[in-house]
């Protein structure tokens, strides 16, 4: 019985790696495992896009902040990773900060994406996207 | 051919010494609490009504976790937290087992809930680490324990190597891009800084090593003559990821821990006599 869940498992954890490599390669597709561990297979920065965002903020006196500061709960050692990954995947996410943070009726926030293509440059940004929020009543 | 099963087996039956699996416990449900503790203590950010939420794990819990009154998921957070902490004292083997199984249904349901700031790289091991200590108890002694967390872990770090070779590293100098990335965007401050860092030596050197410990360390921390100096390759190299990548702790928690559970018991007290004589400068019992 021991015998059986050790071949079972390491069965599975291999069935779950090849899954999103060899399957992946040869068949053009990956199989849904169901399992949680097996379910995205083994990627730490294969694939690194050369276009990235740097995230930060200003209030009303224009000085910028690092974005991760809109969130109050800590990241110990990744908070700007954190936001920036966030950012990525859901582009309503810097929207939400952006509003969450507003403290009085007269706050307004603005948040700064600058994209960076690192094929023309890491000192400039190549585009500066802009996300505004502030608590005044619409017009 | 019972003889050959056997060995074959042996490493994941009989006992070992408790010392790695205690120190891997530890940092295991340490680095789940340093990554959890957070949003369940905020917990309305992530978890109450209106919050923007991602599904990544489970769709059903995604749908439905939104239902539960705020009262009770307060309650589910709370014990969630308590079972971390519980893992982490490491009491009896029965209450490591039982708060492993309260601790994973706690986390997957919250990563189940919002996937947002629970970066999902990091949590992937950890589901099968919680399991095991679910299935196979905590009793530090236990080489099925052992030997299936250290499988899971240097599975998961040679797959990313093989990704890697898959993906075209040893062509693209794939390193230039991550160190090349601007100040504010997953490289620590230092790293953005450092001019010698951006060059092309540098970052073929890191491309290369990085394919050469992913690859070659998991494989080379099971065969006995090479395990000690493969066990510090291995650790250079996790050190210097999370020295120069925003990555979450709970990812260095788990992967420079359990390979300890790959040294033998002889060598693991060869280890206490050196950290005893070199360090805490004590003869040993």
């Amino acid at each position: 019985m021991r015998r059986a869940f050790i071949v079972t498992w390491i069965a599975l954890g291999l069935a779950g790696a090849l899954d999103h490599t060899i399957a992946d390669k040869l068949l053009g597709r990956t199989f849904d495992l169901r399992l949680p561990h097996l379910m995205y297979g083994y990627v730490m920065f294969n694939d690194n896009s050369r276009r990235v965002p740097v995230i930060t903020y200003a209030r009303a006196d224009g000085e910028r902040h690092e974005a991760a500061e809109l969130d109050p709960r800590p990241a110990f050692g990744y908070a700007r990773a954190r936001v920036a990954i966030d950012a990525l995947f859901t582009p309503v996410y810097l929207r939400d900060l952006c509003n969450r943070n507003l403290v009085d009726k007269d706050d307004a926030i603005t948040i700064f994406v600058d994209g960076y293509d690192l094929d023309v440059s890491r000192d400039h940004p190549a585009i500066t996207n802009k996300v505004t929020c502030d608590a005044r009543p619409a017009r | 051919m019972p003889g050959r099963l056997d060995n074959l087996f042996a490493p994941f039956e009989g006992t070992r010494d408790p010392r790695p699996l205690a120190i891997v416990r530890v940092a295991f449900f340490l680095g789940l609490l340093v990554h959890f503790a957070p949003s369940l203590i905020w917990l309305d950010i992530g978890y109450g009504r209106g919050a923007v939420r991602v599904d990544a794990w489970n769709h059903w819990l995604f749908a439905h976790l939104w239902k539960v009154p705020p009262g009770v998921l307060r309650a589910m957070a709370l014990v969630t937290l308590a079972a971390l902490v519980a893992g982490i004292a490491g009491i009896r083997p029965l209450v490591t087992r039982i708060a492993a199984i309260v601790a994973f249904g706690g986390c997957y349901a919250f990563a189940s809930f919002n996937c947002i700031h629970l970066q999902t790289l990091a949590l992937i091991p950890a589901w099968a680490i919680l399991w095991l200590f679910a299935i196979c108890g905590g009793n530090p002694r236990s080489r099925l324990l052992a030997g299936l967390i250290l499988f899971q872990v240097l599975l998961g770090v040679e797959f990313s190597g093989i990704e890697k070779l898959l993906a075209g590293w040893p062509w693209s100098n794939e390193m230039a891009t991550v160190l090349g990335y601007p100040h504010g965007f997953l490289v620590r401050d230092w790293v953005a800084a450092l001019p010698v860092l951006h060059g092309p030596v540098a970052s073929h050197l890191f491309t290369w090593s990085t394919l050469a410990v992913e690859l070659g360390a998991p494989v080379l921390l099971l065969v006995r003559r090479t395990r000690v100096a493969a066990l510090v390759v291995y650790e250079l190299f996790f050190l210097g990821i999370i020295a120069m990548l925003e990555v979450p702790p709970l990812f260095y928690f788990i992967f420079a821990s359990a390979p300890l559970l790959a040294l033998g018991d002889d060598q693991v007290a060869t280890a206490e006599r050196w950290v005893r004589a070199r360090v805490l400068r004590r003869p040993s019992s």
